[in-house]
């Protein structure tokens, strides 16, 4: 959990990365990608499930910040500016994977559900090593629920940055973590094994 | 500082610095949650109850990737880029305006998919009643507040201030929470110690007037005696003996506590010598009466604790009294006046209704 906790000065590493990125510097990518790579993983898997499809996608992301670096703005919030790229990435590739749905059989695992977040979600779970009590819990939530919860305790974004990634309301997402909150409480309360963390 | 007193468990668990503290070893978020919670012990539970929320917020699945597998995705990003480079591969990438279409299809099924899901969101769940009911929460804003608690002391809140205490009191010890400013007046009950507890601090007395600041923002805490005395000793050294070794403040003493110092005595001087202040400050106040119309010392009653006395002038405006009210607290205080002229009252709120046939009766 600590491979992604923020530091003070990571907005600052981050930058500088950034500007050497921008400096057709290639090692940075790499730099950049060793230290992004595992919670942006974990975010595109927690909202999506295919997990190989996840890590193409990152793939392509950070392709596409090499190929396009030119063009790209010098002062950016570097962390969110990943996460909004691989998430509208994902978006983009589950469209048109429901467009065509027998594209790239064989080299990408498609979901034998229909694909929405929501039934890859329980798919997922029932592979998953699971710690059960604990997710009995999580289940409860709704899927932006789920990533609401992930972006705010694991990714350590803040409320105005994943409204913005969402594109929703900070209000809304205030509210939705609130609704997330509650019913972990509530779970924490009703079951009461929980308390022997 | 934030009114943390106010939080409920969702509230904490969203809060950047108290997630700090359940998830890193931060020591400003260690130093800063523990001593708040040796301040507000009746806290604990929520805290407690918010920190396991943020704990199972870790149990999200985690996607089964290992190191090495992390630095081979690494090394095929830079193999693509680099054959790219070469002119190897040609770069099969949409049109921009093709991209920008896709996402948007993207979002706009996203965003239908969300429509869907937000009407199926179950209702938001109550919050279960986890508030201790037996406490008592009261703020002052600007103004000044009086608080009269169940043994009959009373607590006049200063501006900004908060007072947290218990519907009734324990058997055994009585004792409040204070946050910003409160000039007390304590019930004399010599089985029942009465506690201040502040931040870093806590004032102990038997029954006596003094006044307790703990503003958090002026990172100390001061303590000034109007009459009795009182014990002032740091609040995490409560269990052990008694305090130990608490600082004993005599009347017209005021001891100033920071946490990193030790504790700094001022003497003032006596009433009598002080220069006659416009209105003066309730710690200052004398409320000693030698055949006072009762029509003056309830005005001064008002201005000093910030309340409305209502009562019939024309029945009890011009009875004397004569009477040593200082460091009784308010209750204390109406009830002998009222005494004196034989008259009832009630208080409602922030008003004191006064009634009766007024002190003349029996002399014509």
């Amino acid at each position: 959990m600590d491979k992604q906790q923020d530091t003070g000065n990571a907005p600052d590493r981050d930058q500088l990365l950034w500007q050497r990125i921008t400096g057709d510097d290639r090692e940075a990518l790499g730099e950049l990608f060793e230290i992004y790579a595992r919670e942006l993983l974990t975010y595109g898997f927690r909202i999506h499930a295919d997990l190989g499809m996840v890590k193409d996608v990152l793939q392509d992301v950070f392709v596409d910040i090499w190929t396009y670096r030119k063009n790209l703005a010098g002062a950016v919030k570097v962390k969110f500016y990943l996460y909004q790229c691989l998430r509208n990435a994902l978006f983009k590739q589950l469209a048109r994977e429901r467009k065509v749905p027998s594209e790239d059989i064989g080299v990408k695992e498609i979901p034998d559900t229909e694909s929405s977040p929501e039934a890859v979600f329980v798919q997922l779970e029932d592979e998953m090593d699971r710690q059960d009590r604990l997710r009995l819990s999580l289940e409860a939530l709704t899927p932006r629920e789920r990533e609401v919860i992930s972006l705010k305790y694991y990714s350590n974004l803040k409320i105005r940055e994943i409204a913005k990634l969402l594109e929703l309301k900070e209000q809304t997402i205030a509210n939705t973590l609130q609704n997330a909150l509650s019913k972990l409480r509530k779970c924490l309360v009703n079951n009461f094994f929980l308390f022997f963390l | 500082m934030k009114a943390y007193l106010d939080f409920q468990p969702e509230d904490f668990a969203a809060d950047e610095f108290f997630i700090r503290w359940v998830k890193s070893a931060d020591i400003e978020a260690e130093t800063f949650w523990q001593n708040w919670l040796e301040t507000y012990p009746f806290m604990r539970q929520k805290v407690e109850i918010a920190r396991k929320m943020v704990l199972l917020t870790d149990s999200l699945p985690v996607p089964p990737v290992a190191d090495l597998e992390i630095a081979a995705l690494k090394r095929s990003v830079l193999k693509r880029i680099e054959d790219q480079e070469n002119g190897r591969i040609k770069v099969r990438r949409l049109s921009p305006l093709v991209y920008w279409a896709a996402v948007v299809a993207g979002l706009a099924l996203f965003a239908a998919w969300w429509a869907q899901i937000y009407q199926d969101r179950p209702d938001v769940l109550v919050g279960e009643p986890m508030q201790d009911e037996a406490m008592k929460v009261v703020s002052a804003g600007p103004d000044k507040r009086l608080v009269i608690l169940s043994d009959g002391s009373s607590a006049l809140l200063k501006k900004n201030s908060k007072i947290i205490f218990p519907a009734s009191f324990e058997p055994g010890r009585r004792e409040v929470y204070l946050v910003g400013e409160a000039f007390f007046e304590v019930a004399k009950d010599s089985l029942r110690p009465f506690f201040v507890r502040t931040h870093d601090y806590t004032t102990r007395v038997l029954g006596t007037s003094f006044n307790v600041r703990a503003y958090p923002e002026d990172g100390r805490v001061s303590v000034f005696v109007k009459t009795g005395k009182v014990s002032v000793y740091r609040s995490d050294r409560d269990s052990s003996s008694e305090a130990d070794n608490p600082l004993v403040l005599m009347p017209n003493q005021q001891g100033f506590f920071q946490k990193e110092t030790s504790p700094r005595l001022t003497e003032e001087l006596p009433p009598a010598e002080q220069k006659a202040v416009p209105v003066p400050d309730i710690d200052r106040m004398r409320f000693e009466y030698d055949e006072v119309l009762v029509g003056d010392i309830f005005e001064q009653i008002e201005k000093a604790y910030n309340v409305k006395i209502r009562y019939d002038k024309s029945v009890f405006g011009q009875c004397p009294v004569t009477a040593s009210l200082t460091g009784e607290p308010f209750d204390e205080k109406l009830k002998l006046v009222t005494l004196a002229v034989r008259a009832n009252f009630r208080i409602e709120n922030d008003q004191v209704f006064i009634t009766g046939l007024g002190c003349d009766r029996d002399k014509n």
